[in-house]
C-alpha cells in the first residue's frame, strides 16, 4: 500500500472514484459512492475524511488483490472478499448515526461474511422500537424451580459463545429465610428445586437509568426508546468499563472470537441482537430484541415450564407486567441505587 | 375386549401427556377455545370463568383471554374410544388406568366420579351440577384454587402463548399440572455457567 501522505487529498478521490467507476470490484459492496458520482461531482461535494480514507484504503486493497494488507498471500477468492467485506466495515460509524442506506449497506456486508464465515444463510434485522412500548419483566421466586431451561433457550437463541459457555441468565439457589446473593450459589448441579431452597434468576434488567450507559466512553451502548440498553459491537473498544460499572453482573466480554457450531446457529437475528459478536466486545440480555420488537415474548419466557417469567408491554394497562405490578408484592434488586431496573421480583 | 386392552396401554401415556409441560411447542399452531361458545357461556373470554361457581366473579377488567384447547394433545382421547359404559361407581384409578399416579385425590381423600361424571368420562362434573369438557379443566380446578386462579386469570401464574403483543392466549391447568399429582417434579437442570461470578462468588 503506498503512503498516503504523498498523495495530495484530490489524488485519493480521483483514484478512489476511477476505481470505482471502472468497476474494479467483485462483489456488490454498496457503501462506497454510486456510479453516478463521478470523480468530478466528488471534487465539487463535500466529501468527510472517513469516507476519503476509506475509498483510498479499499481501493488500495481491491488494486493490489487485498494480498499484503488485509488477506494472506495465496487467499482464496472468499477469503480476499472477506477482507474486503471486513475492511469497510471498519470503516462503518456508529449504529445511531447511521442512515437507513448505510444501515442496508452493513447488513449485506454482515450478512455476506456470516455466510462466508459459517457456511448459513442469516438475516439480520433493524427493527427498530415499536411507539408506546416500554418492556417491563417480572419473576416469580415463588415459581422458579432453578431448571435452567431459561439459559439453554437463551444461549441457542441469542448465538451465545459455545466456546466458553457464556451464560446471560443466572439463576441463584437461595437457601429459605432471605435473598442474599453473597451466600448464594448460581453453579449448583443437582435435582432441583432442592428442599428448602428458593431459586433467583438476574439477567440484564435494562434499567431505566442505566450506569453502563454512563460509564462508556465512546458512545457504543445506548438505551433504546422501548428501554432496552443496547450494544453497537462495531463501536466498543472492549474497554470493559460498562462491566464494572454494572451493578447486577449483567454483561459478557468475549475474551476470545465466540464460536457457534453451524448447525446451531438462530439465522433469524438483529444489529443490535444475535447476531455474530466479534473478538473483544462486550454483550449483553437485550430481552431477545430480535424477538420482543417482533410482538414475540423472549426465548427465556417462552421457554419457562413453571411460568415464572412474565413480560410485556409497561405502557399497556392490560398487560400481564401491568397486573403482576398492580397485584402482586414486587421488589427489585439494590433499589436504593437509583438504577431503577424494569425487572421486577415478585411472590405468588 | 381389545379396545379395554388398548386403553390399558394408553393410560401412561395419557399420564404423561397430562404432565407435559408445552416445552419445546414450536409448532406456532394454536388451537383456540372457539368451542367455548357452544357451551352456553358466550364468547371464550372471561364469561366462562365468571360463570365459575365458585370464584363467582370475573377477572381484572381488560383481561379477556382465550384458553388454549386441551384435549388435541391428550393421548388417549376420546375416553369412549375404551369407555362404552357408564364407569362404575367407586372405581379406582389404580385398578381402571394403571398408570394415573393418584396424588392429588389421595391427599384430599376425593374419588374418580368427584371430578369426572360416571355417565360420559369426557366431562368433569363441577359443583353445581354442571358438566365441563376437559379443555375447561379450569373450571374444575377454580372451584378450590381461588388465588391461583386470581392470579392465572391476570398473567401472573400460567404461561401466554404466542407472543406478548395481540391476542392473549394462556394454557390450561392441565397442560403443565397433571391433574392427579400436580406438583411439578425435581429434575437435572440444564448445565450451569463455567465462568465464575467474579464480584461475589471470589469473596468466599
Amino acid at each position: 500500500m503506498s503512503a498516503p501522505r504523498e498523495l495530495t487529498f484530490e489524488d485519493v478521490l480521483r483514484y478512489a472514484g476511477a476505481v470505482e467507476a471502472g468497476g474494479g470490484r467483485s462483489h456488490e459492496a454498496p457503501c462506497s459512492a454510486s456510479p453516478a458520482e463521478t470523480p468530478s461531482t466528488l471534487f465539487d461535494k463535500p466529501v468527510d475524511r472517513r469516507r476519503a480514507l476509506r475509498m483510498l484504503f479499499g481501493a488500495a486493497a481491491v488494486g493490489t488483490q487485498a494480498a499484503s494488507a488485509c488477506a494472506p498471500l495465496g487467499a482464496t477468492d472468499e477469503e480476499a472478499e472477506a477482507a474486503i467485506l471486513r475492511w469497510e466495515e471498519y470503516f462503518k460509524g456508529n449504529f445511531r448515526l447511521m442512515s437507513d442506506a448505510e444501515k442496508a449497506e452493513t447488513i449485506v456486508r454482515l450478512e455476506r461474511l456470516a455466510k462466508l464465515r459459517s457456511g448459513r444463510d442469516v438475516t439480520i434485522k433493524a427493527t427498530p422500537p415499536q411507539p408506546d412500548v416500554m418492556f417491563g419483566y417480572a419473576f416469580n421466586i415463588s415459581k422458579c424451580k432453578g431448571y435452567r431451561s431459561c439459559v439453554e433457550a437463551c444461549i441457542d437463541e441469542n448465538n451465545l459463545d459455545r466456546g466458553t459457555n457464556m451464560q446471560y441468565i443466572r439463576i441463584f439457589e437461595m437457601e429459605d429465610g432471605e435473598i442474599d446473593f453473597h451466600e448464594a450459589s448460581a453453579a449448583f448441579q443437582h435435582e432441583v428445586p432442592a428442599e428448602g431452597h428458593f431459586y433467583v434468576g438476574t439477567q440484564c434488567f435494562q434499567c431505566a437509568n442505566p450506569p453502563c450507559v454512563e460509564v462508556c466512553p465512546v458512545g457504543a451502548t445506548w438505551q433504546e426508546p422501548d428501554g432496552i440498553t443496547v450494544i453497537d459491537y462495531e463501536w466498543c473498544i472492549g474497554c470493559r468499563y460498562c462491566m464494572a460499572a454494572c451493578p447486577y453482573w449483567a454483561r459478557r466480554f468475549n475474551w476470545s472470537e465466540p464460536t457457534v457450531p453451524p448447525a446451531e446457529i438462530n439465522p433469524t437475528q438483529h444489529y443490535l441482537g444475535n447476531r455474530a459478536k466479534p473478538k473483544g466486545v462486550v454483550e449483553k440480555c437485550t430481552f431477545c430484541i430480535q424477538r420482543s420488537r417482533e410482538g414475540r415474548l423472549p426465548a427465556c419466557v417462552e421457554a419457562c415450564p413453571t411460568g415464572a417469567r412474565v413480560f410485556g408491554n409497561l405502557l399497556d394497562p392490560a398487560s400481564e407486567i401491568r397486573w403482576v405490578l398492580e397485584n402482586k408484592r414486587v421488589f427489585r434488586i439494590k433499589e436504593d441505587l437509583g438504577t431503577e431496573p424494569r425487572f421486577w421480583y415478585f411472590t405468588d | 375386549m381389545s379396545a379395554r386392552r388398548a386403553c390399558r396401554r394408553l393410560a401412561g401415556a395419557l399420564a404423561l401427556a397430562l404432565a407435559a409441560c408445552g416445552r419445546g411447542e414450536g409448532d406456532g399452531s394454536v388451537q383456540l377455545s372457539a368451542s367455548f361458545g357452544q357451551s352456553g357461556h358466550g364468547p371464550p373470554e372471561l364469561a366462562l370463568l365468571a360463570s365459575a361457581p365458585v370464584t363467582g366473579r370475573s377477572g381484572p377488567e381488560g383481561h379477556a383471554f382465550d384458553v388454549r384447547l386441551r384435549t388435541p394433545r391428550v393421548t388417549s382421547y376420546p375416553c369412549a374410544s375404551c369407555h362404552e359404559r357408564p364407569v362404575t361407581a367407586g372405581s379406582r384409578a389404580d385398578a381402571e388406568h394403571a398408570d394415573v399416579r393418584s396424588v392429588h385425590p389421595s391427599e384430599v381423600a376425593e374419588r374418580c366420579e368427584t371430578c369426572h361424571a360416571p355417565a360420559d368420562p369426557a366431562r368433569l362434573t363441577l359443583q353445581t351440577g354442571e358438566t365441563a369438557s376437559l379443555d375447561e379443566a379450569y373450571r374444575l380446578c377454580a372451584q378450590c384454587h381461588f388465588s391461583q386462579t386470581d392470579a392465572w386469570a391476570g398473567g401472573a401464574h400460567g404461561k401466554r402463548l404466542v407472543g406478548w403483543q395481540g391476542r392473549r392466549v394462556v394454557m390450561s391447568c392441565t397442560e403443565c399440572h397433571d391433574p392427579h399429582a400436580p406438583v411439578l417434579s425435581q429434575q437435572i437442570p440444564f448445565r450451569g455457567p463455567t465462568i465464575p461470578r467474579a464480584t461475589l462468588e471470589d469473596r468466599r
